[in-house]
This record gives structure tokens, sequence and C-alpha cells, in this order.
């Protein structure tokens, strides 16, 4: 570099027409206060730079690291979440069949009772019209038999006459007499 | 202590012994008794508190005076002036078994549609003295609701061979 530095001071002092022509001193000083700059820095600024280069790496590599934890316990909750939705459709599956059942099992025990009083409905229709029918029969009966009664009743007392009442009384007696006899 | 009626039929029972002919005036009393109970009309104007008690005794005598014993006559006006004509039957059924228990006779209460001459009396009565071994007097009591043949009934004992007996069982039968 100092070799570069040198032809190129050289050519200039050396070049008229050249913006360095007469001023090689000057040159000379500012090459060198450059290089002692860039020295420094590379002596001093590098290491930093390094560090912090090397920090940054490590911070951004801990923040994927925490990411990737993120993401793998999100992935997790995901999972969960997904688990008790799974598990809520389960309950509700099952919470559908048993009530489907319990629904069934209650229509039947309804449609069941329901027929019961149907038919008990029914013998009790089927018995009071029985009992009607007999009460009817029996009314019937006892009002023949009233008037059978009747006619027969008004039949005897029309062939009451003295003579027959007499012959009556007079069976009644010898009834008498002969179950007196018996004793 | 006895009861009003039959303290009446004591001392009416009294009265017609030591008038004599007891057993007449009892039938008589016996029918009368009938009469006054099966004529509403009668009944009625005996039982009414509104007739003086002389016009109803001397309603009583004029039905029965030349009729009945003078003994009967009495007995039954003194029951209409005091006002027991309601419970006539009642002292006339006291006098009737003082009677049978002073003659040791039973008393047969007869109900028929028409009356029965002496020949059936003595017959039925013969029959039920068999049938008792006891004497009986028979109480002829004429009921047209009977209408043919007799009911006797000798103390709680029914004997029924009437007409309407027979037409009730037959209903009885249907």
């Amino acid at each position: 570099m100092i070799d570069l530095l040198h032809h190129a001071v050289v050519f200039a002092d050396e070049t008229p027409n050249n913006f360095f022509y007469g001023k090689l001193d000057e040159v000379i000083v500012s090459g060198l206060a450059s290089v002692i700059v860039i020295g420094l820095l590379i002596w001093k600024g590098l290491p930093a730079a390094r560090g912090m280069a090397t920090a940054r790496t490590e911070r951004i590599s801990k923040e994927i690291g925490d990411a990737s934890k993120a993401h793998t316990d999100a992935q997790q909750r995901l999972d969960e979440v997904r688990q008790r939705i799974a598990n809520a459709e389960n309950e509700r599956q099952r919470i559908l069949v048993e009530a489907r059942q319990t629904a069934e099992a209650l229509k039947t025990q309804i449609v069941a009772r329901a027929e019961d009083e149907a038919t008990a409905i029914g013998e009790r229709a089927t018995a009071d019209v029985e009992s009607s029918k007999a009460q009817a029969a029996a009314d019937l009966q006892a009002e023949v038999a009233t008037l059978a009664l009747g006619a027969a009743e008004a039949v005897v007392t029309r062939n009451l006459d003295a003579a027959t009442q007499s012959e009556l009384i007079d069976t009644y007696i010898d009834q008498l007499a002969e179950s007196a006899g018996a004793r | 202590m006895r009861d009003r009626t039959t303290l009446y039929a004591d001392a009416l029972y009294t009265l017609i012994v030591a008038e004599g002919s007891a057993n007449e005036v009892r039938d008589e009393l016996s029918v009368v008794t009938q009469a006054i109970t099966a004529n509403e009309e009668l009944r009625g104007a005996l039982l009414d508190p509104h007739i003086p008690a002389g016009r109803r005794q001397q309603i009583v005598e004029d039905l029965l005076e030349g009729n009945a014993h003078a003994v009967t006559v009495a007995v039954v006006s003194f029951i209409v002036a005091t006002g027991r004509i309601r419970d006539l039957a009642d002292i006339v059924e006291g006098i009737i078994q003082h009677t049978a228990a002073a003659n040791q006779r039973l008393v047969a209460e007869v109900r028929s549609a028409v009356p029965l001459d002496d020949d059936q009396k003595t017959r039925l009565a013969e029959s039920i003295r068999k049938s008792t071994g006891q004497d009986v007097d028979v109480l002829v009591i004429v009921d047209p609701s009977v209408l043919g043949g007799i009911v006797t009934q000798i103390g709680d004992e029914v004997i029924d061979g009437s007409v309407r007996h027979r037409l009730a069982q037959l209903k009885e039968a249907f």
C-alpha cells in the first residue's frame, strides 16, 4: 500500500497538470493520518463490531428459539383446543343420543299410558252400556210385572164373587186343618 | 212407667169387665176401630180440634147407638172426648190382649175381604187350636185390600193365604 501510495505521489509530483502537483507533503500527511485512522478502526472497532454482531446473532437466535417455543406452545394449545372441540363434539353427540333415547322412552311411555287409558275408558264405557242395558231390562221387566200384576188383579177381582170368596176361605181353613193334622 | 195408651187400655178393660159382655164389646171395638181407620172423612172429623168434643161424641153416638153394645158406645165416646182417637187402635189392641189373657185363649186376628160366617169362624178356630194347642178367639177384620182368601195373625206369626199375597209372589217370580 505504501508502495502504491509512493508510486501515486511520485506520479503526481512528476505530472504538472495533476491535482496533487506541488502538494506532496500534504498528501503524505493526509495519507498517513488516514492509515492511522483505518488502523485504529480495525484495531478497536472491528472487535466491537464483531461483538455487536455476535450479540445480535445470539439475540436473534434467542428470539428465534423463543418464537419456536411459542410456536410449539401455540401448536400445543391448538391441539388442546382441537381436542376440546373434539371432546365437545363427542359430548354433544352423546347428549343428542341420550336425549333421543329419553324422548323415545317418554314417547313409548306416553303412548302406552294413552293406550291404557283408552282401553280403560272403552271398558268403562262398555260396562256402563252393559249396566244401562241390564238396568233398562230390569226396569222393563219390573214394569211388565207391574202391568201383568195389575191386569191379573183386575181379572181376579172381577171373578171374585161371593161363592169364590167363600170357596177361598174354605180352602184356606181346610189347608190349615191339614197342616195342623200333619204335625 | 207404662205409657198412657197402656194405661187407657187397662182402665177401659176393667170397665168393660165390670159391665160384663167383655167378648162382645171386644169384637165390636175391633170392628169400630177398623171402620174409623178406613173412613178418612169420619176419622178427620173425630180428629178435628175445631169441632167441639161434645159434637164429636155426638157423631160417634149417632153412628153406634142401636147398632152396638152400650158399653162399646161409651168406650169409643170416652176416647173421642179425651182426644185420644189417634190411639184408638192401640188402646183396643190392649183391651183385646187383656181379654185373651183373662180367657186364657189366643187371639187370632183374621183379615178377609168378606165377613166369615159362623161355621167358617168355628172351623178356623178349631184348625188354629189344633195347630197351636190352645183355644183361640177369632177376631175377623174385613179388609178389602186382601182381595180374597184370609190372612191370620196370631201374635207374631202370620199365615197369609190371601189373593194379594199370591199376586205379590207372582210379581216376585217375574
